[in-house]
């Protein structure tokens, strides 16, 4: 018996009784290599997918305006190299070159506003 | 002047002040669906009870124009009534005056009620509905902020602090109701957020309306903030009502004891679970078949509802009930329920209030965001909760009991007083499935038709260990019982707890897993 919040299509909270036995919002979960009958919650359903860190991909790590692109496709940097200026939080974020490398790509230009874990550059 | 004529000035003094923000302004409050700072405090408290302090207050800003406007009692309503005759200090913020907005003499009528209900020691609720700090009194009103946050954190588990959220409530002001105790919302009328649509757009460039980042909604199912959830101011003040009768008013005292009655015959503790461990059901049901006219008073209700929290009462006497829910995600512990229910065993165990646990879990959410989350630092939580709380703690083992899950759910281990099993109990480290894999995985292995062998292993594995009878023998669990009779053994045990003493060696505090 639970009560639903309002507007929501139900994922975990019903007003009337479920009917347990054969309701159709019933997953199974497999839990150390047992298959449960259970409901799932919206936050649950919002989980996303893991994926493994692409360690030439450049990204954001807060949400911030791209001030400066000192670098073009081609570039050879080596770490410490200037490659943007990113403000975030009022501050002049000079975002340095972590290793040696040849820009592949720039995603950003000067004036783009960009949410975390954005691309910004990728290297070869 | 004789007296007659000043009490006439008296009351035109008050009438005047009593008119808050003005007509314009409580219309506008109106015409977002909410009552005006009085109303609430009316409408909550028992008739004729409010008493209001500090109505004749002013501010002393004295830039930016500010020396010209008067606002009435600075925002803010302050003073003491009952509720069920239970003594309760309150604060409303008052919107139509200045926008709540927080300034120096604001926050000190804030503070002053704070300080009454800690010395008097009885509840202290507030209600907040303010745009913020108010910016033309600097530095005073961020003053102001931090007096409070001080005030909450010396009042916490000395007595119970509620915040109401009825209304906007937003940047460093919301750091008040995330020290209380409970926090109450209301759908389309709460709002709660450390920084707003407005900065996330300039910063961002992302468009969110303020219902969609930090309504009542999305703090009742999704981040936890809000406790409470409710469709209408007047159902939210039911609840607190509510929440009042099962707390005492402050650390020292005990719950205010109720008659005992019966559960309802339409809960049948014998019906409600079924034998197949796989098989859902909702163990609110069983709560309600054990407590006091199988009332139960849910808090975090939307909340991580693989865990289920809040107050009954068993003979007449408040115990705090947490439970696993298999009807929602298999009742499995994760981030967001070893959270929920570490907080509410420390809250119970602040308060004296005895805890009841159902067991019923497979074990731990499996998952990469769950372990990145940092599932062993709040799972954790749940082992610290229990082991450190003195009060009264029994146990009922419903079905499956499996690993670590049955350690952190008050197991003997974490001394619990009492911990009793239904005969459908299986108490292991591992549900059958997984462990005949892996004892007999050689034999699986070879065997002509490996599933065939799997499932007799499975079976095996089942007869010897799915029961409560190993932990019995060892004294792990203190008896295995009926589940009609657990209502009698719990009243029983309470009974025998009364006056339980724990000893703990001297700390200054521990060092939880926060």
């Amino acid at each position: 018996m639970i009560k639903k919040i309002k507007g929501e299509t139900g994922k975990t909270n019903v007003k009337e009784k479920v009917n347990i036995a054969d309701n159709p919002m019933f997953r199974h979960m497999i839990i150390e290599g047992t298959k449960y009958r259970t409901l799932t919650t919206r936050k649950n359903e919002l989980r996303t997918k893991w994926v493994a860190p692409q360690l030439k991909e450049l990204k954001s790590f807060i949400p911030g305006t791209i001030i400066k692109v000192s670098v073009k496709p081609g570039d050879r940097v080596e770490p410490g190299d200037l490659l943007l200026v990113f403000e975030a939080m009022k501050m002049m974020n000079q975002v340095l070159s972590p290793f040696p490398g040849v820009i592949k790509e720039v995603f950003v230009k000067e004036g783009d506003r960009v949410p975390k874990g954005t691309v910004l550059i990728d290297y070869e | 002047m004789p007296l007659k004529r000043k009490i006439l000035e008296l009351k035109k003094r008050k009438e005047e002040i009593l008119q808050g923000g003005g007509e314009q302004a409580i219309a506008k409050q109106q015409a977002m669906g909410k009552l005006t700072a009085r109303e609430r405090v009316i409408a909550l408290l028992d008739e004729d009870s409010f008493n209001e302090y500090d109505l004749f207050v002013e501010h002393e800003a004295r830039d930016f124009g500010m020396e010209t406007k008067i606002l009435h009692g600075d925002g803010v309503v302050i003073g003491t009534g009952t509720i069920y005759g239970a003594p309760v200090a309150v604060f409303a913020q008052d919107f139509t005056v200045a926008g709540g907005s927080l300034g120096l003499m604001h926050a000190r009528k804030i503070t002053k009620i704070m300080d009454y209900a800690l010395r008097m020691r009885i509840p202290l609720i507030g209600i907040n509905d303010s745009g913020g700090a108010r910016i033309q009194e600097g530095v005073n009103s961020l003053a102001g902020y931090g007096e409070i946050f001080f005030r909450n954190t010396l009042a916490s588990g000395v007595i119970p602090q509620i915040s109401v959220i009825l209304g906007p409530c937003a940047g460093g002001a919301v750091y008040s109701p995330a020290l209380t105790d409970f926090v109450f919302t209301v759908d389309n009328i709460s709002k709660m957020f450390i920084t707003g649509p407005e900065v996330i757009k300039t910063v961002l460039g992302e468009e969110i309306s303020m219902e969609e980042l930090g309504g009542a909604r999305v703090h009742a199912e999704i981040t936890g903030n809000a406790h409470f959830y409710a469709e209408s101011e007047m159902e939210c003040f039911e609840q607190i009502k509510k929440l009042i009768t099962y707390i005492p008013w402050n650390n020292t005292k005990k719950a205010r004891r109720f008659e005992p009655k019966d559960p309802k015959p339409e809960y049948n503790i014998e019906e409600i679970v079924p034998g197949d461990p796989k098989q859902p059901y909702d163990v609110r049901d069983v709560i309600k078949a054990i407590s006091d006219d199988s009332d139960f008073f849910e808090i975090h209700e939307y909340w991580a509802a693989n865990i289920v929290v809040g107050f009954g009462r068993i003979n007449g006497d408040t115990v705090g009930f947490v439970a696993n829910q298999p009807l929602v995600l298999a009742g499995v512990l994760d981030v967001d329920s070893s959270d929920k229910a570490a907080r509410f065993i420390r809250y119970c165990n602040a308060f004296s209030i005895p805890l009841v646990t159902l067991v019923d879990l497979p074990g731990y959410l499996p998952g990469v965001d769950q372990e990145h989350a940092g599932v062993i630092r709040h799972g954790a939580k749940v082992l610290y909760a229990y082991s450190e709380a003195s009060v009264p703690k029994m146990t009922v083992i419903i079905r499956k009991a499996y690993g670590g899950g049955y350690i952190a759910m008050n197991s003997r281990h974490l001394r619990a007083d009492f911990v009793f099993a239904w005969p459908g109990a299986e108490i292991a480290v591992m549900g059958p499935e997984g462990a005949a894999n892996i004892i007999f995985r050689k034999e699986i292995m070879e065997a002509e038709d490996p599933d065939k062998m799997r499932r007799l292993k499975v079976k095996e594995y089942k007869q010897k260990f799915a029961n409560p009878y190993v932990a019995a023998a060892r004294g792990y669990i203190d008896t295995v019982i009926e589940p009609y009779e657990t209502r009698k053994l719990l009243i029983h045990a309470l009974e025998v707890s009364v006056n339980k003493v724990s000893d703990r060696p001297w700390k200054k505090h521990g060092i939880p897993p926060f």
